[in-house]
C-alpha cells in the first residue's frame, strides 16, 4: 500500500513539470512526508522518481523504451537518495543538498534530464529571479526547503531562517546589479512553421507535406525585408545542405541581402551533422556550427562535433535544441543567446513545456536576452530576467519580428557557473558526517 | 488522524494526476497541418494520409516522364522495370540487410524503402501506397531480396 502511495506522490511532481510555476514549491512534500515513516525509504523514493518521469515523458514516448527507462531509473535514484536522506532525520540540510546534487547530476549529459521542481519555477519570472544568483540549483533548494517545511512541521522555524537568508542574499544580488543593459539592435525575424511533427515524418514520401514545409519556411523567409536577420528553427526543412531546392532557396535569400541563421543537416567531415547554418550578408559562403552533443537513439543519423562556436551579429551565440537544456552549453561570453529547436518532435506533451522552460532559465542564469525559434512554438524573445518580450502562439504559423532586445546584465550564476551545486557537495558531506544535534521527532507530516 | 491525513494527501495527488491527464490528453493526437492537409491515420500498419494510398512505385520514383511503365515490377527480377524508371544505378543488393533507399520484394509484394530513420521507416508499399511504418518492422525486411541504391 505504501508503494502505491509512493507512486501517487509522483503525480504532483509530474503536474508541476507540465504546468510550471508555484506548484514546484510544494510538489515534493508528499514524498518527503512519506519518506520519514516507511521502512525502505530508498525504494519508495525510487518508485516515486520512476513514475514521475514515466508520467511526464509519456506523451513523448515515440522512441523505443531505452530513453524513458534510462531517464526513469536516473530519476528513481535521485528521488531514492532524497527519501533516504529524509529518513535519516538530520534536519533539512542533508536532504536539500542531496536534492540539489541529484538534480545537478541529472543535468550533466544527454542521457539525463533535468526535470526539476526548481526549474519549473522558471515559468514565472517573479518566482525565478533567484536563479540569477544561484541558478536552477538554488531554485531547487528553495523548492526542497519549502516542501520540507510542509512535511516536517517541527522544522519550520529552521527552514524559515534558511529560506530568509537565501532570499535576502539573492535579493541583494538583484538590487546591486543593473536592471537592464544597453539595448541590442537586432532586426531579427523568427519564422515559425506551426506544423505538427507528422508532417516532417511523412515529408520524404508525401509531396504535399513536403510542399507545405517549404512554403511555411522558405517562401515566408524569402519575403522578409532586406537587411533582416532571418532565423529558422532546427532542421525546419530536412534537405541536406549543398544541393537541392533548400540550398538554392537559401542562396537566393542571401543574394537578396538577408542575413540567415537556419538549422540544416550538413554532411561534412565524414558524417551527417545537425548544424546551425549562419550566413551573413556580405559573406561569400555560410559557416556552420555543429550540434556539440546529440540525443542517443533519436539522433543516431547524426554525429556530434565540438568545434568552434560561430558568432552571430551583435555578439550572439547559437544553441541547437537539447544544448539549451544543459547549462554548460550557454556561452557566458555571448551578448545574447539564440536557441534553434525542433520542438514539434515531442508533440503537445509535458516534456515540450519543460524543455521550453529551460530556455527561460538559461536567460535568467546567464543574464542574457534569448531568442527561441521553434518549429511549432513557443518561439519568443526573452529578457535577461526571463520575461517574454514577444512571442508567437504555439502550433501556429507566423513571423516574430524583433527590432531590439535588452542587453546583457551581470549575474553571479553566469560569472561563476553552477556554484550552488558545487557548494552542496561539502555541505552534504558535513551534514552526513556531523553528529546529529537532536534527531527530529517522527511526528505527523504535512 | 494520520489515516485522514494520508487520505487527504492521496486525494490531492489523484487530483494532480487527473489535471495532468486532462492537459496531456491530446499529447499523441495527430492534428491536421492545414485545411488542405488532413492528419494521417493508421491503415494496415501504415501511417498515411488517404491521398497517399494512390501512390505506386512508378508514381513515386518517376512521376513525370515514365508514364508508360507499369506501377510495379511484374516479374521477380525488377532490373528492367528499374531501368524504365531511370534507376540505372540500382543493382541487386548484397547481404541480408537492405540499405535504404532500395526496392525490396517482401512477402509477395514490392516495397520501396525510401528512408530508415531512428523512429520510422519511410516506405511505398504495393497495394497500400506511401506512408510510414514503425521502425520495429525493419526486422521483417531482413533476408528479403533487394535492389539499390535508388535515387
Amino acid at each position: 500500500m505504501t508503494y502505491l502511495f509512493a507512486a501517487l506522490c509522483a503525480l504532483p511532481l509530474a503536474l508541476s513539470h507540465d504546468l510550471g510555476g508555484p506548484l514546484g514549491l510544494v510538489a515534493l512534500a508528499p514524498i518527503m512526508a512519506l519518506s520519514r515513516r516507511v521502512d525502505n525509504p530508498f525504494a519508495h523514493g525510487f518508485i516515486c522518481g520512476f513514475v514521475e518521469v514515466a508520467a511526464t515523458m509519456w506523451g513523448a514516448s515515440g522512441y523505443t523504451l531505452l530513453i524513458p527507462a534510462t531517464l526513469g531509473i536516473q530519476a528513481g535514484l535521485a528521488r531514492g537518495c532524497l527519501a533516504w536522506a529524509i529518513a535519516k532525520q538530520r534536519g533539512p540540510v542533508l536532504p536539500v543538498s542531496v536534492l540539489v546534487l541529484g538534480q545537478g547530476l541529472r543535468a550533466t549529459s544527454v542521457l539525463t534530464l533535468p526535470l526539476s521542481c526548481g526549474h519549473d519555477l522558471a515559468a514565472v519570472p517573479w518566482l525565478a529571479w533567484p536563479a540569477a544568483f544561484g541558478g536552477g540549483a538554488l531554485l531547487t533548494a528553495l523548492c526542497g526547503l519549502t516542501a520540507y517545511a510542509l512535511s516536517h512541521p517541527e522544522s519550520r522555524r529552521a527552514v524559515a531562517i534558511y529560506l530568509s537568508v537565501l532570499i535576502i542574499v539573492s535579493g541583494l544580488h538583484e538590487a546591486l546589479r543593473p536592471r537592464q543593459g544597453p539595448a541590442i539592435e537586432l532586426r531579427a525575424s523568427i519564422v515559425q512553421g506551426g506544423l505538427p511533427n507528422w508532417v516532417y515524418r511523412q515529408a520524404s514520401v508525401d509531396p504535399k507535406a513536403d510542399a507545405l514545409i517549404r512554403s511555411r519556411y522558405l517562401d515566408v523567409a524569402a519575403n522578409e525585408p532586406l537587411g533582416r536577420l532571418v532565423i529558422l528553427p532546427e532542421t525546419a526543412v530536412r534537405d541536406r545542405w549543398g544541393s537541392g531546392s533548400m540550398t538554392a532557396a537559401f542562396r537566393a535569400m542571401h543574394e537578396r541581402g538577408l542575413n540567415l541563421v537556419a538549422g540544416v543537416n550538413h554532411h561534412f567531415d565524414g558524417a551527417l551533422r545537425n548544424s546551425a547554418m549562419v550566413w551573413l550578408a556580405g559573406v561569400s559562403e555560410p559557416v556552420f556550427q555543429t550540434k556539440q552533443t546529440v540525443v542517443p537513439v533519436v539522433e543516431r543519423d547524426f554525429e556530434a562535433m565540438a568545434d568552434q562556436l560561430v558568432e552571430l551579429p551583435q555578439g550572439g551565440r547559437v544553441q541547437i535544441c537539447i544544448e539549451s537544456v544543459y547549462p554548460r552549453y550557454s556561452d557566458p561570453k555571448a551578448r545574447w543567446l539564440l536557441v534553434l529547436t525542433n520542438d514539434a518532435g515531442v508533440g503537445r506533451s509535458a516534456p515540450r513545456r519543460a524543455f521550453e522552460r529551460e530556455s527561460r532559465l538559461r536567460a535568467i542564469e546567464t543574464g542574457r536576452s534569448l531568442l527561441r525559434a521553434g518549429q511549432d512554438g513557443l518561439s519568443y524573445a526573452l529578457s535577461p530576467h526571463g520575461q517574454i518580450i514577444a512571442a508567437i502562439k504555439p502550433y501556429r504559423a507566423g513571423v516574430l519580428r524583433i527590432e531590439k532586445i535588452p542587453g546583457p546584465i551581470w549575474s553571479l550564476r553566469g560569472a561563476f557557473g553552477d556554484w550552488v551545486f558545487w557548494l552542496c557537495w561539502p555541505i552534504a558531506g558535513w551534514a552526513w558526517f556531523s553528529r546529529s544535534s537532536g534527531r527530529e521527532e517522527t511526528s505527523s507530516a504535512l | 488522524m494520520k489515516r485522514a491525513l494520508d487520505i487527504g494527501i492521496m486525494t490531492l495527488c489523484l487530483v494532480c494526476g487527473a489535471i495532468f491527464l486532462l492537459r496531456n490528453a491530446e499529447a499523441k493526437t495527430l492534428f491536421p497541418a492545414s485545411s488542405s492537409l488532413v492528419a494521417p491515420t493508421w491503415t494496415q500498419g501504415l501511417l498515411q494520409r488517404p491521398e497517399m494510398m494512390q501512390t505506386t512505385g512508378a508514381v513515386f520514383l518517376c512521376p513525370v516522364h515514365c508514364k508508360a511503365a507499369t506501377d510495379w515490377p511484374t516479374t521477380s527480377d525488377p532490373a528492367e522495370w528499374l531501368k524504365s524508371m531511370d534507376q540505372d544505378g540500382a543493382k541487386r543488393g548484397a547481404g541480408d540487410r537492405p540499405d535504404a533507399p532500395s526496392l525490396i520484394h517482401h512477402e509477395g509484394r514490392w516495397v520501396i524503402l525510401w528512408g530508415e530513420r531512428s523512429d520510422r521507416l519511410e516506405v511505398v508499399v504495393q497495394g497500400q501506397g506511401a506512408g510510414v511504418w514503425p521502425r520495429s518492422r525493419f526486422d521483417e525486411l531482413y533476408g528479403a531480396a533487394w535492389w539499390g541504391p535508388l535515387k
